[in-house]
């Protein structure tokens, strides 16, 4: 992916997240967004989600259709698994019904999720809701997969059922932007990360830096809070 | 013994012998009090007149009907407006909205009949009486309904408007396959109370003299003087209108039922 964003500025009423925003990335395949809590991680995704608009400034971006996944209740409380997935496929995507049902059963079945096809969310655990969501997004064949913190109303148990299917998912090639509290699964799968803090993005680098010596003092300080327990 | 008379705890479901057995005894509770009530009366039954006046009964039940019917679409199309123009961003229609909704409730039915008929359907040139009732139930429930439906719309939740927006759904495909779905469940016992309400309010409009079935037991009661035989048919007569939507939501409600 490509993306480019120009002088951006983003506020909500008095408080400004992004102060002239800079950020230029070539041919990245997974980026991590990671950073304090309120600094603005999620709003940037959902910038370049066009779930939100900027006060000023430019995003270019090459990917268009993506496909995304919140932090939690991604499904409509309404519709099974099956028609949650089908939905935008035979509304947005205009697949015939058939085969719509036809993909997310295989999806399903590959993601060893067909027994829970036709359950409603609240049937289903935490885990088993997110990865019917990645299911979802995946089955419209977007060009990249956005996540917002996807693991971080789960279980640990289920955690790592979740992060284990956007590893595998990465694994066949699919791009990924994604806001994590998982500093493990991010060193393994990002190849970029932005640390997201004080209206801007104050590192811009790969993981081993990240983690690495040479981090800058601010990265250091929010790690060292972060690992402290790990 | 016990489980006849007291739901268990932790079933859901009730008895089916212990809801036979209170059904009867309430039964035998209601008859009896109507029964002593009755008989306390120093009256005369002449029930000759009510068979007298079977066609004007049995028309005015049929007006009752096709006013409540018409209404009920009216006033559902109508509740449906004025709840999205409450939520609109528009100021103009919000405000008109909301003036509105609280302008019909805060007034008796009553008045509003009279003020309607009297002053701003003749101002109008509005004269058909049977147009006239439809037009004052319709806005008298339509803003019912309006509250009610904002309200099924405002409890579903605020991330489905956002997963419809991130799956790439139209404002009207969220509305139809989203909100809708979930808001009809919620909503469906309060708008069903609300419909059997319009049915029986209809029942006002005889004083703007609309023919329908509580103004066939006026004139009965009027021209003959036997009121107790001319009020009582209403009882069945609404009823029989009533039960119908009552047991066509209980269905709906069964239909629609979601874990959430």
């Amino acid at each position: 992916m490509n993306l480019n964003i120009e002088n951006l500025n983003k506020c909500y009423g008095e408080l400004c997240v992004f102060n002239q925003l800079n950020l230029d990335l070539k041919d990245v395949k997974s980026v991590a967004l990671i950073g304090p809590s309120g600094e603005g991680k999620t709003t940037l995704l959902r910038l370049i989600a066009d779930l939100e608009t900027a006060d000023s400034g430019s995003i270019s971006f090459n990917r268009n259709h993506k496909g995304m996944v919140f932090q939690l209740q991604n499904l409509f409380p309404h519709l099974t698994a099956l028609q949650n997935i089908v939905l935008p496929l035979t509304k947005v995507h205009n697949v015939e019904k058939k085969d719509a049902e036809q993909q997310a059963i295989q999806l399903l079945q590959r993601f060893k999720l067909s027994e829970h096809a036709n359950k409603k969310p609240a049937q289903l655990s935490g885990g088993q809701q997110q990865r019917i969501a990645i299911c979802r997004a995946v089955a419209t064949n977007p060009d990249i997969l956005l996540f917002d913190e996807p693991t971080s109303a789960l279980d640990p148990e289920y955690t790592a059922e979740v992060l284990d299917l956007i590893a595998e998912l990465r694994g066949e090639g699919m791009e990924i932007i994604f806001v994590t509290h998982e500093m493990g699964f991010a060193r393994q799968i990002a190849d970029r990360i932005l640390f997201v803090a004080d209206g801007g993005i104050s590192f811009n680098g790969i993981a081993d830096d990240f983690f690495g010596e040479a981090a800058p003092q601010r990265v250091k300080d929010f790690l060292g809070k972060v690992l402290k327990y790990n | 013994m016990k489980s006849l008379f007291i739901q268990q705890e932790n079933s859901p479901n009730s008895n089916k012998k212990a809801t036979i057995v209170n059904s009867l005894m309430v039964l035998i509770l209601i008859v009896g009090i109507f029964f002593f009530a009755f008989s306390q009366l120093d009256y005369v039954y002449n029930w000759q007149s009510v068979l007298d006046y079977r066609t004007i009964f049995f028309n005015g039940f049929l007006l009752t009907i096709s006013l409540s019917a018409i209404s009920l679409v009216t006033s559902l199309c109508l509740g449906v407006i004025l709840a999205l123009c409450q939520r609109s961003r528009i100021y103009f229609l919000k405000i008109i909205a909301k003036s509105f909704v609280e302008i019909i409730r805060g007034t008796p039915l009553l008045v509003q009949v009279l003020i309607f008929f009297y002053v701003v359907a003749s101002a109008f040139g509005i004269e058909n009486r049977f147009l006239n009732g439809v037009i004052i139930l319709s806005i008298f429930s339509g803003a019912y309904l309006s509250e009610i439906i904002r309200g099924g719309i405002e409890a579903v939740g605020k991330s489905n408007f956002e997963i419809a927006q991130a799956i790439g759904l139209t404002k009207i495909q969220t509305y139809r396959y989203v909100v809708l779905p979930q808001v009809l469940r919620a909503i469906l016992p309060a708008i069903a109370g609300q419909l059997v309400s319009l049915i029986k309010d209809s029942s006002l409009l005889s004083i703007i003299a609309v023919k329908e079935l509580t103004m066939a037991a006026n004139e009965m009661n009027s021209a003959t003087f036997s009121t107790i035989e001319a009020y009582l048919p209403l009882v069945v007569g609404y009823l029989i209108i009533t039960m119908p939507i009552s047991f066509f939501s209980k269905y709906l409600e069964k239909r629609f039922h979601y874990e959430s």
